[in-house]
């Protein structure tokens, strides 16, 4: 594959493969599995691990391949009429893979994930070096055990978080995610105090993304809310978003206080599901004090 | 991403390229593989990162030639790096204008990705292999094997092997 890159001039005398279909044949060229492992991969890793998977079957060459994508995208979205769950597809995959970087991990389960394996798993693809982790547990009625493995990844630069996570002080290590500019979060009345903590040990974060489900909020046990104590914590944060806001008491809280302490702060988007509030919030929201002059808020 | 200098140095050494350095101009010279002159500023063509480089060190203001690209794509990608230079222009528009620029042959398409990852234009590499990945999705092997000629040199037991390995991948 190495001469991948001086096709083109010398395509009319390059393998021609000669299909025959019954009577007819037809002449026709296969440049795509002439591409180099690399760039093969490249256009994988736009595809899901399992599409991607579903490639290895098409000949030799492409037998390999899945394996050296730098990205795993797994989901249980039709799984339920196969025959292994979820939690044995993760297993294998991580088995098979052997890319020596693993730069995106993304995992989207419908139900809750069994903290020991989830510990597993983030273990092996810390260990590879991840630098985009995106974790989403939806619809579990149940609490999502993080486990303390997260807060030991140095090389995370993105991390997004989207599901019921309980977390227990004690686990918090001390340690910092010197790396991390992006967070995107999943934030309901119960993980208040996760997404505190994370901003603790996050002194480089850039963007701050907030997601609010308002569906599940039957069993509201708000803890710990309010603004995270200390300052010099986000103090490099360019951009905030906060998609579900509901002008609740912490909320409100929330966003004065990354409004009151952000220098580098110039975008501000909050998105509401009542759309007549949009014009009276902009007003309320402009009247707080801002520490960042060129600061722009959007209400959507 | 792709490390451009994998598959560019392979056949032809990018150093000779670097003969006559002298100080950079507001347009530079590209010359294809068919031996066509192109002009462009150089705000356009250093949107290629191998362009760039060259151009950083000051190794640009002769015709730079690129062997491995034919006029017909340079072409196109000269037009793709025009439209880019200034992308916060607006975004609908520009979205507009990959959309269109990318509906091409499949020949086309390879050549796009094949200039864009041995020019190092990060945008458009990733909009091409965006569009191939798009053509592998969803499609049964054998529709992926008809649509880019692949032969499938598995026997079929070696295929039912791949298939009972991957069953959690295929839907049946």
């Amino acid at each position: 594959m190495a001469n991948s890159a001086t096709h083109h001039q010398s395509d009319s005398k390059r393998k021609k493969v000669e299909l025959s279909q019954d009577t007819d044949t037809v002449v026709s060229i296969d440049r795509i599995s002439n591409l180099s492992d690399s760039l093969i991969c490249h256009i994988l890793s736009f595809l899901s691990t399992e599409e991607a998977v579903v490639t290895s079957i098409l000949s030799n060459r492409w037998k390999p391949l899945w394996t050296l994508v730098p990205k795993i995208n797994l989901n249980d979205n039709r799984r339920e009429e196969h025959p292994l769950s979820l939690t044995h597809v993760v297993y294998r995959v991580l088995a098979l893979h052997r890319a020596p970087l693993l730069r995106n991990f993304s995992l989207k389960s419908f139900s809750p994930c069994d903290p020991f394996h989830l510990d597993t798993w983030i273990h092996t693809v810390i260990g590879r070096k991840v630098q985009h982790l995106h974790l989403q547990f939806s619809h579990s009625k149940k609490l999502v055990k993080l486990p303390r493995t997260v807060f030991t990844c140095k090389t995370i630069v993105i991390l997004e978080l989207r599901a019921d996570i309980c977390l227990c002080f004690d686990s918090i290590y001390p340690s910092m995610y010197l790396n991390l500019v992006r967070l995107e979060f999943g934030v309901n009345l119960s993980n208040w105090h996760v997404l505190k903590a994370l901003l603790l040990v996050a002194p480089n974060l850039k963007v701050l993304v907030l997601d609010k489900n308002d569906d599940d909020e039957e069993d509201n046990r708000l803890c710990c809310v309010g603004p995270p104590e200390g300052s010099g914590c986000l103090s490099l944060l360019t951009a905030f978003s906060f998609d579900g806001y509901q002008e609740l008491e912490h909320e409100v809280e929330f966003v004065k206080y990354v409004l009151s302490e952000e220098r580098l702060l110039n975008a501000m988007t909050i998105k509401i599901y009542d759309k007549h509030l949009k014009e009276s919030l902009l007003q309320r929201l402009s009247m707080f004090p801002r520490q960042s002059t060129k600061c722009l808020i959007t209400v959507e | 991403a792709i490390q451009s200098s994998r598959f560019s140095c392979v056949g032809f050494p990018l150093a000779y390229i670097f003969l006559a350095c002298k100080k950079k101009s507001m347009a530079l010279k590209l010359k294809s593989s068919d031996n066509k002159i192109f002009e462009v500023e150089e705000l356009v063509a250093v949107q290629s990162e191998t362009i760039k480089s060259l151009v950083e060190d000051g190794c640009a203001n002769n015709v730079i030639p690129l062997p491995n690209v034919d006029s017909k794509t340079l072409e196109l990608v000269l037009d793709w790096c025009k439209n880019h230079v200034d992308v916060k222009l607006d975004e609908e528009k520009l979205k507009e204008y990959e959309d269109k620029f990318i509906e091409v042959d499949l020949a086309v398409l390879y050549d796009l990705l094949m200039a864009a990852n041995y020019l190092n234009i990060k945008d458009l590499l990733n909009r091409a292999s965006q569009k191939v990945a798009d053509m592998l999705k969803g499609k049964k092997p054998e529709q992926i094997r008809e649509t880019f000629n692949i032969v499938n040199d598995f026997s079929p037991e070696e295929e039912e092997e791949i298939r009972k390995e991957n069953l959690w991948a295929f839907e049946e």
